[in-house]
């Protein structure tokens, strides 16, 4: 019994410090979250703005041609996929590659890496990593994020790839966080895409529409990244306090389950001793 | 007065400036060009250079404004630029350390072709930096 309280003990002080860990994980998260979160809001207006009048050029000059607007006959995907740096984040990576594993079935692709989990994971499935530069999500600044818009549009341009997309995992609410995928190039769905617009009449590019259009082409691309990257990350930050909230909760509903079960072996031991005392006394 | 226009400053940052503004000016793909109230519908792109806007009021602000577009639709302008920095809030430090360690990179005969381009790019934006902020009596 005694040995059996010793373990006890000891498990409940191994639980106590996980605990500790994990409340700790739970408190950076949430106090970067805000952080990440306004970041996040703070690039939709201009990505949404940018959208929208890359919409209107495409829709205005029905033949125009642009290389970003055509797509290559190549059959092979090209993936850019944001997942974290570090695990203890709830399925935060399990279910964006699960997405991916959905996204990708039957197609031939390569992947361009964000965060060091993906770069790990497609490692380990001997996928052509396109390159893994951009391995710590946490170290990329916008620079970064224009120099993989370039070369994106570099491999588009050259016909090595005919679709280019984004995985990343969109920012639903504190609670919700849902993988999700966008196209990037070519860019032929602007012509799909339905938006009732106001009549602004002509409108003059200089010098065309046309080096209008492949100038910002790449700086849409990367603002589309940035945006998507700030989502993840605020994404990552939301799961991983939702599951280091759950993990404490977790832990401290096992200490006091131990804690019962350590103070009824105690006081099993106290009243065996009793008896074998009480029945010590009556035998003399 | 002078005719304003609604003039609406968006950078990756976030909304760097909303309101009436008399004039904006700015680098384009082709050349420097000035808005004024009343443009024809227009659409450019912008590359990296000075940009200065003429407030209601007749102040002047400027700043280092990097890539982006400008689009004036029925007397409202969109500027959306990669970074805006006003004048006031460039950190002049940092733009000389950048500044710095890419003349230290360009150096390099082995550099590859891209990163060549884009340590020059980066060049040119310290540059940009140092100088609106030392045109401003900030260094």
């Amino acid at each position: 019994m005694a040995s059996n309280m010793k373990a006890v003990k000891l498990r409940m002080k191994s639980i106590e410090s996980t605990m500790q860990i994990t409340r700790a994980m739970q408190l950076v998260a949430a106090s970067k979250l805000r952080k990440a979160k306004e970041k996040a809001d703070n690039t939709r207006p201009s990505f949404g703005i940018l959208r929208n009048t890359l919409i209107d050029i495409s829709k205005r000059n029905t033949e125009f041609t642009s290389v970003y607007s055509k797509a290559s006959d190549s059959p092979r995907w090209l993936y850019v996929v944001i997942a974290g740096d570090r695990g203890m984040a709830g399925g935060y990576n399990s279910n964006l590659f699960k997405k991916m594993v959905e996204l990708s079935q039957g197609k031939d692709y390569d992947v361009l890496p964000l965060g060091k989990k993906t770069v790990e994971y497609y490692k380990r499935r001997n996928v052509t990593i396109l390159t893994d530069s951009f391995a710590e999500v946490a170290d990329i600044n916008m620079g970064d994020c224009f120099s993989i818009a370039n070369i994106i549009c570099e491999v588009f341009r050259k016909g090595n790839y005919g679709h280019i997309a984004l995985v990343y995992t969109g920012f639903v609410s504190m609670l919700t966080q849902r993988p999700d995928q966008t196209s990037l190039l070519p860019l032929s769905d602007f012509r799909e895409a339905e938006r009732e617009e106001e009549s602004s009449g002509i409108i003059l590019y200089e010098p065309d529409s046309e080096t209008v259009f492949d100038a910002v082409v790449p700086q849409y691309l990367a603002a589309l990244i940035y945006g998507a990257m700030n989502e993840s990350i605020a994404s990552e930050l939301a799961a991983r306090r939702t599951a280091m909230d759950a993990a404490t909760k977790n832990a401290g509903e096992m200490l006091d389950k131990l804690a019962l079960y350590y103070n009824r072996a105690r006081q099993a031991s106290i009243t065996q001793e009793i008896t074998e005392i009480v029945a010590g006394a009556e035998g003399t | 007065m002078a005719a304003t226009f609604h003039l609406q400053i968006v950078s990756l940052d976030g909304v760097e400036f909303d309101g009436m503004a008399q004039q904006v000016s700015c680098r384009t793909i082709d050349g420097e060009m000035a808005v004024l109230a009343h443009h024809i519908n227009y659409c450019t792109a912008i590359t990296v250079g000075k940009a200065v806007v003429v407030l209601e009021d007749g102040t002047r602000r400027e700043s280092a404004c990097v890539g982006g577009m400008l689009t004036m639709v029925n007397n409202e302008c969109r500027l959306i630029a990669n970074t805006w920095e006003w004048a006031e809030e460039i950190d002049v430090d940092r733009a000389r350390t950048a500044l710095a360690k890419t003349e230290v990179k360009l150096r390099d005969a082995s550099l590859g072709e891209s990163s060549r381009r884009a340590a020059q790019l980066k060049k040119r934006r310290a540059e940009l930096r140092i100088r609106i902020a030392e045109e401003n009596g900030r260094a």
